[in-house]
């Protein structure tokens, strides 16, 4: 993976402005299913509020900056990330007293309060969003890193998806990962060995929001503009879907599925025009039907099975033990 | 506030109430009896109410409209039942969430294909398009008038079916454990695919007879679907008289809360949520422990 | 003198209108095995449920070397020193041995929201689960993955990963079920080891074991203790015999 990463540095050289826009949005995208991956295939919790902490970071953004000002890179993402750190705290404590059935749909209603707080109210334009019309800027020292510039951006955003892997790896090899990995497998055992699986969540669902809230915050930052339907759960739906595309034991896997969605959507789109996203439900479902296992399904039917296992052994559950 | 208006805002209350409950009831039995999770329900009170529009344009008669509508939707719950929805038996959640949002992406779109994507308005007939004085300056319209009744009207058939027939006690039993019914050798199929029709036909009624007084437009099912579930949740999964007493919760604070506190209404809902929550986290006629 | 390690007051369960642990008292005392013996549906599995914290108890007390753990949720009880096994196993079946015990050993006595591993708490975290495997007789066994090991060493490494939490106190709800003549002796050996220094309260329908490595006994049925004593104290009991003993006889 950290070799992929080290590539994707070398993109700029190849394509221009347009696609390494496409690339960062990509990426971006990946950081949200990766992050959500975090509460739904490690943590059994299936959230349809992600895209909310998405969206959130995001309206935060554009309602501390300044108007025509730059604002401060720094600051304004801690005070975003601070925001949804605290409302992920009260949905995750509420949403947390419930399993299974009750959790998607607590989440999912929890999720719609806050699209319908930005949708029905002024305080972010109400239902046609709000622009940010200065894009964040830091200056340290002599080096400065401006998110107008393409660029830059995707040097930025392609750091913060190989932090936010590396950060997702590194706790499942924690003993908090422990934890959250037995919370997932059995609960009730979990909790007689010692683990307090409710707090163990709640820190899950937190640190996943926050990461959720970085991709919303660079997100709006690359397009200069928030609307509603960034929060809502048709968004985390196709989160969601990226991470069953891509694969719920793997890191990484949700990261692909981002990829092959976006690009699936695009072509889509280029072929179909308006009627695109017949196709998209369809394939959505024929997804849930045929493929359970995802993408990695299909690499299993149809390459050699050796090369498969040496290349990619996404079928064989996450080890999270002590020495890998 | 005098007692013309209050009677008119607990009016639409009730009436509110009522139309969640429909919705709710058939999402909180196919949640409770086939353990599916149902993200398209609202997708089929959208549905219900272009069908009703519909078919009362082609037929010139709005009660032909809502039978149809119902009718339809019905046959269309068959059949997806038995295309999609019982592979999803035994399947996690997640593989129910995103296989019924692939559904939702596909039938909006066959809507807008089919029905196009305007905004309706569905015709009264003559005898009902007329309302009540109750003040010189206040009326309530004789068609919520029999809304209210026709909404009590199909609760109350709701309830005598699930607590005086062998069907309905099939059914109970289903939603109090799942497992034992399967293993007493009930003809669980059938039983499955007629709970999916009757549910998801249910919330298409609700669509339909909503569609005089509100508009018939392409979002409406998405709101209607957030606050079903949080219906469900107030009165528990597989519990219909949970769901009544969440509808008709849910409609007396909305309703109101737009009156007192027009600031907060949208919240109130959270609120009453979030307490519920933290009192009994699987509903109040939920099951108790898990 | 032994000291008392567990006692339980007048411990009550209640669901709905049904009475399923009623007014029990026992103690447990240091080295000893106190086997609970009774037919089914007398209140066994709820009573150790209760113990653990996996239910909310109706009325009583729990105390464990005099400290009131009542209320305490199960997680909070296991640290402080109740380590409890299922009836039905409940290990992790895709993860080897060696990653279950040490899963163990690491819940219970360490931060389990540690981000990051610190080397000591490793070292220990490993020679814990090791001397666990030693003394439930699955060292070497180690590297096998859960899913793949009989029946009856799966039931070892369930209570191998009680052991490896360091409990004061062993709930052991029928370490024995399904297992074959010659593995349960071999297991009832090891129990009787683990004694040492701990406390076991003992769940086990094969009377034979129970009579062979209990130090007490404690008969229930409908919930309630019908009579509690050393074994052959209550062996002798006519209550007993007729309630219970003569049932078993019949049925074995």
């Amino acid at each position: 993976m950290a070799a992929m990463f080290a590539t994707a540095l070398f993109l700029p050289l190849v394509v221009g402005d347009y696609y390494l826009q496409f690339a960062a949005k990509v990426m971006l995208l990946g950081i949200l299913a990766m992050s959500l991956n975090l509460n739904v295939g490690f943590g059994g919790m299936v959230s349809l509020c992600h895209a909310a902490f998405f969206g959130l970071a995001g309206y935060v953004l554009v309602l501390v900056t300044p108007e025509y000002e730059a604002p401060n890179l720094v600051w304004t993402l801690l005070v975003a990330l601070a925001v949804v750190a605290l409302v992920a705290a009260v949905i995750g404590a509420l949403s947390l007293r419930t399993r299974g059935i009750y959790f998607i749909m607590v989440t999912l209603a929890f999720g719609e309060m806050l699209y319908f707080l930005f949708h029905d109210t002024s305080i972010g334009g109400g239902s046609d969003g709000i622009f940010l019309y200065v894009k964040p800027l830091l200056t340290l020292g002599g080096l400065s890193i401006d998110l107008e510039n393409p660029l830059t951006f995707y040097m930025v955003a392609l750091v913060c998806c190989a932090l936010s892997w590396a950060l997702i790896t590194h706790l499942l090899a924690s003993p908090f990962g422990d934890s959250l990995t037995a919370a997932r497998d059995n609960e009730r055992r979990a909790m007689s060995l010692g683990i307090p699986v409710f707090a163990v969540r709640l820190v899950a669902f937190i640190v996943s929001a926050v990461m959720a809230g970085l991709a919303g915050y660079l997100s709006a930052a690359q397009f200069g503009f928030v609307a509603p339907q960034m929060l809502g759960w048709h968004m985390s739906a196709v989160a969601l879907v990226m991470v069953v595309l891509g694969g719920t034991r793997k890191v990484a896997g949700p990261l692909f599925g981002a990829v092959v969605l976006v690009v699936l959507e695009d072509i889509l789109k280029i072929y179909l025009g308006e009627q695109w996203k017949l196709v998209y439900g369809g394939v959505i479902v024929a997804l849930v039907l045929f493929l359970p296992g995802g993408l990695q399904d299909i690499l299993r039917l149809t390459l050699p099975q050796g090369w498969f296992r040496r290349t990619a052994p996404v079928t064989q559950p996450i080890v999270v033990g002590g020495k890998q | 506030m005098d007692i013309a208006t209050f009677a008119i805002q607990l009016l639409n209350a009730v009436q509110y109430g009522l139309v969640l409950f429909l919705v709710a009831s058939g999402l909180t039995l196919v949640f409770g009896i086939l353990g599916v999770i149902n993200l398209a329900h609202g997708a089929f009170y959208m549905l219900g109410a272009y069908f009703a529009w519909w078919f009362t344009l082609a037929t010139g008669n709005l009660f032909i409209g809502i039978v149809a509508a119902f009718v339809v939707s019905f046959l269309l719950g068959l059949l997806l039942e038995s295309l999609f929805i019982k592979r999803l038996y035994g399947r996690d959640h997640l593989s129910q969430v995103l296989l019924s949002f692939g559904l939702i992406l596909v039938l909006d779109k066959l809507r807008q294909i089919v029905f196009g994507r305007d905004v309706y308005s569905v015709p009264l007939p003559e005898w009902l398009s007329g309302s009540i004085q109750l003040t010189d300056l206040q009326s309530y319209p004789h068609y919520r008038v029999a809304l209210i009744g026709f909404c009590l009207l199909v609760a109350a058939a709701i309830f005598f079916v699930i607590n005086r027939t062998r069907i309905g006690m099939i059914v109970r039993a289903g939603a109090e454990n799942r497992d034992m019914t399967r293993a007493l050798g009930i003809p669980f199929d059938r039983v499955n695919r007629l709970v999916f029709a009757v549910g998801i036909a249910l919330a298409a009624l609700a669509g339909a007879v909503i569609a005089p007084v509100s508009t018939v437009f392409p979002g409406m099912g998405d709101s209607m679907l957030i606050l079903s579930f949080v219906v469900v949740v107030l009165g528990g999964v597989g519990s219909v008289p949970g769901a009544a007493i969440g509808a008709l919760l849910i409609g007396l604070i909305d309703t109101f809360g737009k009156v007192f506190l027009p600031e907060f209404a949208g919240v109130l809902i959270y609120l009453l949520m979030a307490l519920v929550l933290l009192w009994r986290p699987t509903g109040i006629m939920g099951k108790r422990e898990i | 003198m032994t000291k008392d390690l567990l006692v339980v007051e007048g411990l009550s369960k209640r669901f709905g209108g049904l009475l399923a642990v009623s007014d029990v008292s026992l103690r447990l005392r240091q080295g000893e095995i106190h086997a609970v013996i009774g037919p089914n549906g007398a209140g066994k599995s709820s009573l150790i449920n209760l113990l653990s914290g996996d239910l909310s108890v109706s009325a009583g007390r729990v105390l464990l070397e005099g400290k009131d753990v009542t209320g305490e949720a199960p997680h909070r009880r296991c640290r402080a020193g109740i380590g409890r096994s299922y009836q039905k196993t409940t290990i992790f079946h895709e993860r080897t041995v060696l990653d279950n015990v040490r899963l163990a050993a690491q819940s219970a006595r360490h931060n389990t929201l540690a981000m990051r591993r610190v080397r000591s708490v490793e070292m220990e975290t490993e020679a814990a689960a090791l001397a666990a495997l030693q003394e439930t007789g699955l060292a070497d066994r180690a590297t096998t993955v859960a899913r793949q090991m009989s029946h009856g060493e799966q039931r070892q490494l369930e209570v191998a990963m009680v052991l490896a939490t360091k409990p004061k106190v062993l709930l052991l709800d029928e370490p024995l079920a399904g297992m074959g003549h010659s593995e349960a002796k071999r297991m009832a050996e090891v129990i009787r080891g683990l004694a040492v220094g701990r406390g076991i309260l003992l769940v086990e329908h094969d009377m034979d074991i129970v009579f062979a490595i209990a130090d007490r006994l404690t008969v229930m049925a409908d919930g309630q203790v019908i009579a509690s004593g050393a074994v052959e104290e209550v062996r002798r009991n006519a209550k007993v015999r007729a309630a219970y003993l003569g049932e078993t006889e019949d049925g074995a």
